[in-house]
């Protein structure tokens, strides 16, 4: 074989090897979500805690939360039934070790909130970032946005959006 | 990186496809294209109890969803090799149903998670078990649940 095509076929399998290696980050991102998702509506604080960065940056019609701790101490305080369905992923690999994503999501949602009980199904995206660590891919911000949220029947009124 | 990292994106693929055809299949009652999604030893195990055969399981769901309206949606899932040729999913999943019960009319929405395996055979990737745990489960308009037992 000559020199040239030799040359051409090792660029070839590097630029194959490349793609493979997109492919599967898009992959483990996907899978990265759909753990999170598990993790959260299962209440299992640890293992969701282990999907985030120490400076995990979250933001929802609740408000912002930044931090790892603070996130998780916010949330695992709350009395709460939750579904996330999460679907649709357009997965953007940023640089070699960054990634950004959109999902839609619909949710279920029986909250507490001091005594008061309220219901709703939700849809709308998630925006998030995610770097890969030592130890696998992780969620660094997640900004939830919604189209509609309805009450679900006989629940308490919802709470006004912050401003 | 495992020793052939594209043959596993595609087997992760296989394994989605797989299980979009399951939904489908059930959804439509295409219990002929349902039972060939599934190993002879086929494992299901929900609310109705534990089902063990591929032959037990297509009758037994055939029957009870006979004249039902069932819609199964499946979403992001962990897909995670254990061998070879067997992995392992978790998929989150809602389902709206409508079915008769002893002459009883019953309809939910409800959500929760299927736990399944899957074995590679000489025609492609096939269920082996299924679990369903659930999240939540809400009658829909006035309808009621049968009662247990």
């Amino acid at each position: 074989m000559a020199d040239d095509e030799l040359a051409e076929l090792l660029e070839r399998v590097r630029s194959l090897e490349e793609q493979v290696r997109e492919q599967r980050d898009i992959e483990a991102i996907k899978q990265l979500k759909a753990d999170y998702c598990r993790a959260f509506d299962l209440r299992d604080w640890e293992r969701w805690g282990s999907l985030l960065t120490d400076d995990i940056y979250l933001e929802s019609d609740a408000g912002v939360l930044e931090g790892r701790e603070a996130v998780l101490a916010m949330m695992s305080a709350v009395d709460a039934s939750v579904v996330h369905n999460t679907h649709s992923p357009v997965i953007e690999l940023t640089g070699p070790d960054t990634a950004r994503g959109t999902w839609s999501n619909e949710d279920w949602v029986r909250l507490d909130l001091g005594g008061e009980r309220l219901a709703f199904h939700g849809c709308g995206h998630y925006a998030e970032d995610y770097v890969r660590t030592g130890d696998g891919w992780k969620v660094k911000r997640s900004v939830e946005t919604r189209l509609r949220v309805d009450p679900i029947e006989g629940s308490a009124p919802l709470p006004a959006p912050p401003d | 990186m495992s020793a052939d990292p594209m043959q596993e994106l595609h087997d992760i693929e296989a394994i989605k496809q797989l299980k979009a055809r399951y939904v489908r299949c059930a959804d439509t009652q295409d219990w002929e294209g349902f039972a060939k999604l599934l190993t002879e030893d086929y494992l299901f195990d929900s609310e109705g109890g534990v089902v063990q055969g591929r032959d037990h399981v297509v009758a037994m769901v055939s029957k009870s969803l006979q004249g039902a309206s069932t819609v199964h949606h499946v979403f992001a899932p962990e897909i995670a090799f254990t061998d070879a040729d067997t992995a392992e999913a978790i998929w989150p999943m809602e389902d709206y149903v409508r079915m008769s019960h002893n002459g009883q009319v019953f309809a939910f929405h409800g959500c929760g998670h299927y736990w399944e395996t899957y074995v590679r055979t000489d025609d492609g990737w096939r269920l082996r078990t299924c679990k369903l745990t659930r999240l939540r489960v809400d009658p829909i308009d006035g309808s009621s649940f049968p009662q247990a037992g």
